[in-house]
């Protein structure tokens, strides 16, 4: 809404920053622009309060489970009786006695010496093998860990196989 | 204030300099010629891995991206600081700061998609909520947090000094996640470089590091144009309101030749405005 005064100033409508015949009484008068202000606001403050839950969120699951993100056989097997059903993550490395029986593999994992059999549902990266640490989610299930993920760990020492060559390059198994 | 309401650019006067020196050009040059070579040697010259077979060439792309990521959000958090020091403040450090959050958040979701990459073919989970993973999230959702925050804020000033804080907040995560996996348990391995006695070897280790020099070549080519490229748009935005300025001055009273700070003059045609009733009565008061 604009008011004639017939007595505007010289420079008044040239940017957004000074107060334009939209801005000016209309302003006070809650007009259109004062309108549009306050839908900007408020699109500000819903975006504000999307990208602090999402925070929130992450920080959450980070704080809960990132922390502790498994535990090893060893310590599973010392916490058993705490541990009751409830799903949480095992590491150990995969021994030799792997069988694959339909859609299930069993093998057994071990830690510091500690040895977990493992019935698990979930299909491994190819990098999956005997003597290669993995961790696994799941949870105890009698004498044994019923998993259904199985996550490969690979070390941060890298070996070359063929040295100068990369003609061979299938994933040592 | 935004490109869609800056007034139309002058059209008289000042050229913006919108074309790369030849330094940059150089830069930009070398950064492809180093993408090249990282290339090439990642996949023809450097030989597969004994455990992660041909997988361990996204290791001459993600650990480089994501030390890039780090290194932008150092930069940024580098200009925040100097902004925030009252004997330093000058906007070249709030160039600098919102040119190294904006390039350290396209590093950080490359990195996010380059890491998902490599999990999903060695882990076999395209994500998991480790340390590690969990707090490059969180920094990319700070660098998004500083970005929007740079465009809710109008008053320039007000706006540097509150990114300038998500800036610190930013770079204490980057300390953070680059510790994680020697602070906490994680899926994700160790650093293998900047350690002692790295952990990679042979051509693997010079492809590393080529992709190391590459990418920050990448880098300083980024930083540098969007550096520019905030110079030119405060320039942009200064000139143009300066223009605008002058066009409007252009049309009052000077132009039209009556003398006095008169308003501008209704057009031909068109009925002069009406006085409200306030005026009026104002004006009644003093002839009286």
């Amino acid at each position: 809404m604009s008011v004639a005064t017939g007595a505007e100033p010289d420079l008044a409508p040239v940017s957004p920053v000074t107060t334009g015949p939209e801005g000016g009484a209309a302003a006070l008068l809650g007009g259109p622009r004062r309108r549009r202000a306050l839908a900007t606001r408020r699109q500000k403050l819903v975006a504000g309060v999307i990208v602090l839950s999402a925070l929130g969120l992450l920080v959450f699951r980070g704080l809960t489970s990132a922390m502790d993100y498994y535990l090893t056989a060893a310590q599973a097997v010392a916490q058993k009786a705490q541990l009751g059903t409830r799903d949480f993550r095992i590491q150990g490395t995969v021994m030799r006695d792997v069988h694959q029986v339909g859609a299930t593999l069993d093998f057994t994992i071990t830690s510091h010496g500690v040895r977990v059999p493992v019935v698990s549902t979930g299909s491994p990266s190819s990098l999956f093998k005997p003597g290669i640490p993995v961790v696994l989610d799941g949870h105890w299930q009698g004498d044994h860990f019923s998993s259904y993920q199985i996550m490969v760990q690979h070390g941060s020492n890298y070996v070359e196989a063929h040295p100068r060559t990369a003609a061979a390059g299938a994933p040592a198994r | 204030m935004r490109f869609a309401e800056v007034p139309p650019a002058p059209s008289t006067g000042a050229r913006l300099p919108a074309r790369s020196s030849l330094l940059t050009r150089a830069l930009g040059l070398s950064a492809v010629v180093g993408l090249g070579i990282t290339t090439w040697w990642g996949l023809w010259v450097s030989p597969p891995d004994v455990v992660q077979g041909q997988y361990v060439r996204m290791l001459y792309v993600h650990p480089a991206v994501a030390t890039m990521c780090y290194a932008a959000f150092g930069l940024c958090a580098l200009g925040s600081i100097a902004w925030l020091w009252p004997r330093l403040r000058s906007p070249r450090w709030d160039r600098l700061a919102v040119a190294g959050a904006e390039v350290g958040s396209v590093f950080c979701l490359a990195t996010l998609v380059t890491g998902s990459i490599w999990g999903r073919a060695t882990w076999g989970v395209w994500w998991t909520w480790d340390a590690r993973l969990t707090l490059t999230a969180v920094l990319f959702a700070l660098s998004l947090g500083y970005l929007a925050l740079r465009r809710a804020i109008d008053n320039p000033s007000s706006r540097s000094y509150v990114s300038s804080m998500v800036a610190v907040l930013m770079v204490l995560t980057v300390v953070v996640d680059h510790y994680a996996t020697t602070w906490w348990v994680t899926l994700h391995q160790n650093t293998s470089l900047f350690k002692p006695g790295p952990s990679v070897h042979g051509w693997q280790l010079a492809t590393m590091g080529m992709s190391f020099v590459a990418f920050g070549l990448v880098l300083a080519w980024l930083m540098v144009h969007r550096y520019r490229l905030e110079a030119l748009e405060e320039r942009y935005e200064r000139e143009g309101l300066s223009a605008a300025l002058e066009a409007r001055r252009s049309e009052g009273p000077a132009a039209t030749g009556r003398p006095g700070r008169g308003g501008p003059q209704p057009a031909v045609g068109v009925p002069a405005p009406v006085p409200v009733a306030g005026q009026a009565r104002d004006q009644e008061v003093v002839a009286r």
